[in-house]
């Protein structure tokens, strides 16, 4: 049993030392609390999203490329990142479906599936109350 | 690091569990894991899902399921990437009453239906074929690894605007025709990207006919989704021509033996690049170094056979390694949220459990959903001097941090 619990500590003594190198987020949260700047410029015309796909009214769009068979939508979220993952969430209905969502900080992300398309939603807290929005829709 | 630190929570909690709940007066039985893989024919892989899963109960034993204690067995059975060796193990493992059957993937399609009758989960952690996960017909399968839907099409996203064109080469092994599939699929809007596609053979050992045919097609760079060796043998038939073609490759690329056989020119391995599953999460590479650290503690660090660009052995880091050590950790969360090991009850578990996975990702599966990594999670890695780190032309992967690969 000792040598059990000496194997636990010294692995999670190992993750945690490790584990605090990793910096990145620690960054991002700082920033989610920072004042906006100006936002990027509405795009012209409307995204071509598939029909049924989630359009927050909190959401404005920004662009819309092509990369090979996928499309991906740049928009923001008026609102934080837990008004933001929760306002797709419940968004989602029939025919999409979920297949998978984590919330992290500052960060999120949600795999959806439905009308022939797959894809994902990420939404990132850049600074205080505005989250940024990509879309990747590709087909099933 | 909130994740990090409710993973090392539940690791320590279950540790605790296991290691003091066992009742003097219930005797310990045995729960076998089968890890059917190609230990011969790709040690690599074959060690890598057997070491991590041994790795997952490390510590852990023994079980407490109810107030039943378990010791676990693990039981490596070699496939030798032949479907039906994997079949003949699948009936080894419902006849030893396997708990789980942990597997590269090789025989799945003729064996799950043997399985599913005896209640026996089976996990795939190499092969990324599209038809061999489905929750609805097949309630049984699960898989933690990188599709080859996501692997194709995010290749597809990254090559396209690239302006090539493309020759795809295939073996003809089940990993090569399904890329080739899977390929068809993600470039069937944009056909004008592929300027031919070729099947070769997985047992030639020259592959100059097959790469000059892709050369005369007008080709602009090689997309390779074979086993290792053919990998190499694409390699070596194009840069022993002087013919500079970019070339990009499925996640085998990874395996030791291509750079094993890429030893005396090591600059012909340079620019090579291939997606596979992202080894670091969004909390950074905390997790998968102490995963990392802790692989190479029990087991040694997996050698390459060649130096990096420091003159130091390369070694390879574990992240085929990552999912099987998630999935049997999601395992021991779902027998103890079971407080069975009925097949059927661990199944139902299965599709509820999450855990925080080896690189700080929450890994789960759910009743619909049946694949632990998502499309997105795909990223771009490319050679230089035996090592690779992720390119910085996609949007993902240049956010990754490199991992260090010598040692």
């Amino acid at each position: 049993m000792w040598t059990r619990v000496c194997a636990g500590s010294t692995l999670a003594a190992v993750a945690v030392v490790l584990g605090c190198g990793g910096g990145g987020d620690d960054k991002e949260k700082q920033a989610a609390e920072r004042p906006c700047p100006t936002a990027a410029a509405t795009m012209s015309g409307t995204p071509a999203l598939p029909t049924g796909f989630p359009q927050p009214a909190e959401v404005t769009y920004t662009g819309q490329v092509a990369k090979g068979p996928t499309s991906i939508v740049k928009a923001y979220f008026n609102g934080d990142i837990d008004a933001a993952y929760d306002t797709y969430k419940k968004a989602f209905k029939d025919p999409f479906e979920i297949e998978d969502s984590e919330h992290e900080e500052v960060d999120a992300e949600i795999e959806f599936k439905g009308s022939g398309k797959e894809g994902q939603v990420k939404l990132l807290q850049r600074c205080k109350g505005r989250t940024s929005v990509t879309l990747t829709i590709r087909p099933e | 690091m909130r994740r990090l630190v409710a993973g090392l929570v539940l690791v320590a909690a279950l540790a605790v569990a296991a290691g003091c709940g066992t009742s003097g007066s219930q005797d310990t039985k045995t729960l076998t894991i089968v890890v059917d893989a190609p230990f011969a024919r790709s040690a690599y892989l074959g060690e890598t899902i057997a070491n991590a899963v041994q790795l997952a109960f490390q510590g852990k034993t023994p079980v407490n399921v109810g107030s039943q204690p378990y010791d676990v067995r693990i039981v490596r059975l070699d496939n030798g990437q032949s479907p039906a060796r994997a079949v003949a193990d699948t009936r080894r493992a419902i006849r030893e009453h396997a708990l789980a059957i942990v597997t590269d993937g090789t025989g799945v399609d003729a064996g799950w239906s043997l399985a599913n009758e005896a209640h026996i989960p089976i996990c795939i952690v190499y092969d990324g074929d599209e038809g061999l996960v489905d929750p609805e017909a097949r309630p049984n399968v699960f898989r933690i690894a990188p599709t080859n839907h996501g692997i194709s099409f995010r290749f597809a996203e990254y090559l396209i605007p690239k302006g090539l064109k493309i020759a795809f080469l295939t073996d003809d092994t089940g990993y090569g025709r399904g890329g080739r599939d899977a390929l068809d699929h993600a470039f069937e809007q944009n056909r004008s990207s592929v300027a031919t596609r070729i099947e070769i053979p997985s047992t030639a050992t020259d592959l100059a006919p097959q790469v000059l045919k892709a050369r005369r097609s007008g080709a602009t760079a090689l997309l390779v989704w074979a086993q290792p060796a053919s990998l190499a043998e694409v390699v070596i038939a194009a840069r022993s021509t002087g013919w500079k073609v970019p070339i990009y490759s499925a996640p085998s690329a990874e395996d030791p033996l291509v750079r094993q056989e890429l030893a005396d020119h090591p600059d012909w391995l340079d620019g090579l690049t291939f997606a596979s599953g992202r080894m670091t999460a969004e909390v950074g590479p905390g997790p998968f170094l102490a995963f990392q650290s802790a692989f190479q503690s029990s087991f040694g660090p997996q050698r390459v056979g060649v130096k990096g660009p420091n003159g130091k052995p390369v070694v390879a880091p574990p992240d085929y390694a990552m999912y099987p050590y998630d999935f049997a950790n999601l395992l021991l969360v779902a027998v103890q949220a079971a407080r069975s090991v009925d097949g059927d009850k661990v199944v139902a578990k299965l599709n509820e459990v999450s855990v925080n996975g080896a690189n700080g990702d929450e890994r789960g599966f759910s009743q619909n959903n049946h694949d632990g990594v998502v499309d997105d999670d795909v990223y771009f890695a490319r050679f230089r001097d035996m090592v690779y780190v992720p390119v910085k032309d996609d949007p993902l992967s240049r956010t990754l941090p490199p991992i260090d690969q010598e040692g």
